[in-house]
C-alpha cells in the first residue's frame, strides 16, 4: 500500500494570487480501492486539496501521483474524464437533463448517446431517484436530488478514482445517513479509490478507511483511521475537533 | 383603398424583397459577431475593446456609407451587396456587445464544472456556453432583426428596392397613404421576424421555459 498505488499528495501547496495560503505542504496518500476522508473547517483547502487530483488546481510545488504516476505529465482533458468527480455545489449543467447529465462523460469518451442514456437510467436507481425525473432539468430537482444526481454522474463512466466534495451538504440528517449507508455498500461492491470531503467529523469516521484531518492554514493536522484519531490524537487542536463532534453526536 | 387595391402585388413583392434583404445582414451579422465576441472576451484588452469596436461602427453614417462601399468593394453602384455589407456592419456592431455580455453572465460555476468533466474548448462552447449564453444572445439578435428590418429602407435611395420604394415615392408624389403603408408593412415584417425568433428559442432552449424555476440551492 505504501508504495504509490492509488493517489499520493508529495508536500504540496497551493498560495493562490491573492496570497491565500490554501494548502501548506501537505503529504498524504489515498490507497488504492480505499475511501479516505478529507476533513476540516472552511476553508482549510480541502477543496484546493481535491481539485489538485483531476488538474482543476495546479500546485505552486510539490507533486501529485496517480497510481504511481505524475499527474502533471497527463493531458488534463483525458485526466478529467477519467475521474469521477461530484463537486460541492451540484455542478450540474442547467441546459441539459437528469439524464444527459449523468451521461455527460460517458458521451465525451465516444459512448453512443443512446447507449449513455439506457446506463445512466440504471445509475439513477442506483443512487436512490425515481426514474420519473429523468427529464427534467436540474432548476426542477430539489438540492438533495442534484446532489445524488451528481454522485450519479461521477459514476456513469466507471472511474477507478472517485473524487466527492462535501456530496451529501444539502440533505437531511436521516436522508444524509441513508445516502453514507448506499455509498457503503456501493463501495463495498465497486471498490473504488475514494477521496471523500466533508466538514464533518462523524461522517469521516464513518465513511473514511482513512481520515486526514487539516488545519486552519491548510496543514495537515494527522492522518491516521478513525480509532488512531479517537486514541492517540496528534495535539489538542486534533483533540477538540474530535470533540466537537462527539458532543454533536450525543446531542442528536 | 383604391391604390391599396391597385398595387397589391406590388406591395407583396416589395414585401418579399425586405425579408429576403433582411435576412442575410441579420444571420451573417450574428455568425461573424457571436464568436468573434467570444474570442474577445478571453483576453482582458481585447474585452474592452470590444464597446469602442460597437460604438465606432455603429457611429458610421449610413448614407455615405452606402456611397463609399461600391469603391472599397468594386461593385456597382446598384448592386444589392452594397446594402447587404453596409447592413452586415450594423448588425455586428449591435451584436459583438450583447454577445459580449451574454458569454459573461454565464454562471462561472457552470464553466468550472464542465472543465472538470472533461469538456474540450470546442465541445465546452458548443454544448454549454451557447446554449447557457443563448437566452440573451437571442435578445440581442431580436434587435438586430428590428434594427435591420428597418435599415433596409434606407437601400431605396440607392436603388436597391424593399418597402422602402413607398416611402421615397409617397414622399416624392405626396401621397401619404403610400408612406403609411410602407411603415405599416415594414412593421409587420418586423413582427413576423420577431415571432419567429422567439419560437426558435422557445424550441431551441426548453430549460428556460419549465415551470417555475427553483433556486439552485446552495450547499
Ligand atoms: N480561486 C481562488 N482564489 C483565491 N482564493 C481561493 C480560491 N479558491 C479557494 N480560495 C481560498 O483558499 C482557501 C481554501 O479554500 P478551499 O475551497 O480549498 O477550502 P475548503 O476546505 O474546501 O472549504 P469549504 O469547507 O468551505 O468548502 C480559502 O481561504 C479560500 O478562500
Ligand atoms: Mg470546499
Amino acid at each position: 500500500m505504501e508504495h504509490g498505488l492509488g493517489i499520493a499528495w508529495k508536500s504540496v501547496s497551493k498560495t493562490y494570487n491573492d496570497g491565500t495560503v490554501a494548502v501548506n505542504n501537505v503529504s498524504v496518500t489515498a490507497d488504492e480501492h480505499r475511501t479516505l476522508a478529507l476533513v476540516g473547517s472552511s476553508g482549510s483547502g480541502k477543496t484546493t486539496l481535491l481539485q489538485m487530483v483531476n488538474r482543476m488546481v495546479t500546485p505552486n510545488s510539490g507533486t501529485v501521483l496517480i497510481q504511481g504516476q505524475d499527474n502533471q505529465g497527463m493531458n488534463p482533458v483525458t485526466l478529467r474524464r477519467s475521474i469521477g468527480y461530484v463537486l460541492q455545489n451540484g455542478g450540474l449543467l442547467p441546459n441539459k437533463t437528469v439524464l444527459d447529465n449523468i451521461a455527460t462523460v460517458p458521451v465525451l469518451q465516444g459512448t453512443r448517446r443512446k447507449d449513455a442514456r439506457v446506463h445512466a437510467l440504471e445509475l439513477l436507481d442506483e443512487v436512490g431517484l425515481e426514474k420519473s425525473i429523468q427529464n427534467r432539468y436540474p432548476s426542477e430537482l430539489s438540492g438533495g436530488q442534484q446532489q445524488r444526481v451528481g454522485v450519479a454522474r461521477a459514476l456513469a463512466a466507471n472511474p477507478e478514482i472517485l473524487l466527492m466534495d462535501e456530496p451529501f451538504a444539502a440533505v437531511d440528517p436521516i436522508v444524509r445517513r441513508n445516502l453514507q449507508d448506499e455509498l457503503l455498500r456501493l463501495q463495498s461492491e465497486i471498490g473504488k479509490t475514494i477521496v471523500f470531503v466533508t466538514h464533518d467529523i462523524d461522517e469521516a469516521f464513518y465513511l473514511g478507511d482513512k481520515v486526514a484531518l487539516l488545519r486552519p492554514g491548510g496543514t495537515l493536522a494527522q492522518v491516521g483511521t478513525a480509532r488512531e484519531l479517537i486514541d492517540h490524537p496528534a495535539d489538542s487542536f486534533v483533540a477538540s475537533f474530535i470533540n466537537a463532534g462527539c458532543l454533536r453526536s450525543e446531542l442528536q | 383603398m383604391n391604390w391599396l387595391i391597385l398595387n397589391c402585388a406590388q406591395i407583396l413583392h416589395y414585401a418579399l424583397q425586405h425579408m429576403l434583404l433582411s435576412v442575410f445582414p441579420i444571420l451573417l451579422g450574428t455568425l461573424v459577431a457571436v464568436p468573434l465576441a467570444r474570442l474577445a472576451n478571453g483576453f482582458r484588452l481585447t474585452r474592452s475593446s470590444i464597446y469602442v469596436a460597437s460604438s465606432v461602427l455603429y457611429a458610421i453614417p449610413s448614407l455615405p456609407l452606402l456611397i463609399f462601399l461600391p469603391a472599397l468593394l468594386r461593385t456597382k453602384i446598384l448592386n444589392p451587396v452594397n446594402i447587404e455589407v453596409a447592413l452586415t456592419i450594423y448588425a455586428i456592431a449591435i451584436m459583438l456587445t450583447s454577445a459580449s455580455h451574454a458569454f459573461l453572465s454565464i454562471d462561472p460555476s457552470v464553466i468550472h464544472a464542465a472543465d472538470a468533466m472533461g469538456f474540450g474548448a470546442w465541445k465546452k462552447f458548443f454544448q454549454v456556453e451557447l446554449p447557457l449564453a443563448g437566452s440573451q444572445l437571442l435578445a440581442g439578435i431580436r434587435v438586430v432583426s428590428v434594427s435591420t428590418i428597418s435599415l433596409v429602407t434606407v437601400g431605396s435611395l440607392i436603388g436597391v428596392n424593399s418597402l422602402g420604394f413607398f416611402f421615397l415615392e409617397g414622399y416624392q408624389r405626396d401621397f401619404p397613404l403610400e408612406i403609411w403603408v410602407g411603415i405599416a408593412a415594414t412593421a409587420l415584417i418586423a413582427l413576423l421576424f420577431d415571432q419567429i425568433l422567439a419560437i426558435c428559442g422557445r424550441v431551441l432552449m426548453p430549460w428556460n421555459h419549465r415551470r417555475v424555476t427553483r433556486e439552485r440551492s446552495a450547499a
